[in-house]
């Protein structure tokens, strides 16, 4: 297979990436389909099996590793990720980006929605007369600086990899990979004292909809720097060309920004 | 019939947002400015520059550093009680909220209260004037 594709790539007059069948895509659309089928079930209280759900995260991640282990192969070792390809792939993630911006947009809009002009059923005010809204300068404010300091460990590593800095790179993505697990902890601690739910309200819809959008968003962001320190460790990114490493800082100075709105919307001047 | 509660008038939340915006000018400035960092870096990675957009990393994480700054700052410096409701302890909050709806609650029965004695009051003058004459039964 490798013996092909060298010989494709000597004789290929274009520098596009052409590329072949792969499973990942069709297995990865069977695995949400599981996913959400088990998940809105248990909403509905249809069953109570967390283990389905388990397994169905379990195969998400594992399909995603698989389809990235192609994609690091494609890109270090065959050498399909050209300039040109490199390129398509930054505009690719950005317009990701936009997408992702937009559901932001669309959740802040349902936040405000319900804010502006409180129904009558929660008493017209807002936050409703029985939610009592999270202290902003408690744990949420440690999970702000958590991630503004992971933001400059990021910059960090991504400076230092450009100098041609192994370990001050691998040392910058090491805390900031840290720094994202402890977020996740902290939230899901946060989740865990929190005086109302999910059903508390359409105060409670809407909080843990837009911190819960941005906490699987750092879940997943944090995977992908556990990717990159990976390859980072097994020499794959160079100090000139790291197209993974530069969509996965967006990514992460992307949420980063969401979280600053969603800090002060949700916990500060918004309540 | 609308709830006492209505009665009083509350700070809306956009109200609120607009007057702490015009109080403290900064949060929402750095705010515009870590976006416009963020969106910069963007465009210097699709134009494959990556030293400019780390750059705009630096400024970014730097604006959002000012922005927390502020909005923090802001909160000591206004003696800002209102930060994510309540400053005290969640039993003190739990004490006020309480009392809070202790006192609608007592407001709702005042009013109550009030529009059936003035009923008992109209039916009484109603029912004076009928013994009088002074109208005509229907």
């Amino acid at each position: 297979m490798m013996q092909k594709n060298m010989k494709t790539n000597l004789y290929q007059s274009n520098p596009f990436h052409l590329v072949k069948p792969s499973p990942w895509p069709m297995y990865l659309v069977f695995g949400l389909f599981g996913f959400l089928l088990n998940l809105t079930m248990m909403m509905h209280n249809i069953t109570d099996n967390y283990m389905m759900l388990l397994i169905n995260v379990i195969t998400l991640i594992y399909i995603g590793l698989l389809w990235s282990r192609d994609i690091m192969g494609e890109a270090t070792y065959l050498g399909e990720h050209t300039s040109k390809v490199s390129e398509g792939l930054n505009m690719g993630f950005l317009l990701f980006l936009m997408t992702e911006l937009m559901w932001f947009f669309g959740m802040f809009w349902a936040y405000f929605y319900s804010a502006l002009t409180p129904s009558v059923e929660i008493g017209e005010i807002w936050p409703p007369m029985s939610i009592m809204p999270m202290q902003a300068t408690d744990l949420p404010l440690f999970n702000t600086l958590m991630l503004l300091m992971s933001g400059a460990t990021m910059t960090y590593s991504h400076h230092a990899l450009m100098a041609r800095n192994r370990f001050n790179s691998m040392f910058g993505l090491f805390l900031t990979m840290l720094l994202g697990f402890l977020f996740i902890i902290c939230q899901y601690f946060e989740y865990y004292y929190c005086s109302y739910t999910l059903a508390d309200s359409v105060y409670g819809s809407v909080f843990f909809m837009l911190t819960g959008l941005h906490g699987m968003h750092v879940m997943t962001g944090t995977l992908l720097l556990c990717l990159n320190f990976y390859r980072l460790y097994n020499y794959q990114l160079t100090s000139e060309k790291h197209t993974g490493f530069n969509t996965s800082i967006l990514l992460w100075h992307f949420l980063d920004v969401a979280w600053l709105f969603v800090y002060i919307v949700c916990y500060y001047w918004g309540v | 019939m609308l709830p006492s509660s209505v009665d009083k008038p509350r700070e809306s939340l956009a109200q609120n947002l607009i007057k702490k915006s015009k109080q403290q000018p900064l949060v929402p400035l750095f705010a515009v400015l870590t976006c416009g960092a963020l969106y910069l870096s963007g465009k210097a990675i699709r134009q494959n520059n990556a030293r400019l957009a780390n750059r705009m990393f630096y400024w970014r994480v730097g604006f959002q550093a000012l922005t927390l700054g502020a909005l923090i700052g802001g909160a000591y410096y206004y003696n800002d009680t209102d930060v994510g409701g309540f400053k005290g302890t969640p039993q003190e909050m739990l004490l006020k909220k309480s009392k809070e709806r202790e006192q609608l609650w007592i407001e709702e029965l005042e009013r109550i209260d009030r529009e059936s004695k003035k009923i008992v009051e109209s039916k009484k003058t109603e029912s004076a004037e009928l013994d009088n004459g002074s109208i005509e039964k229907q």
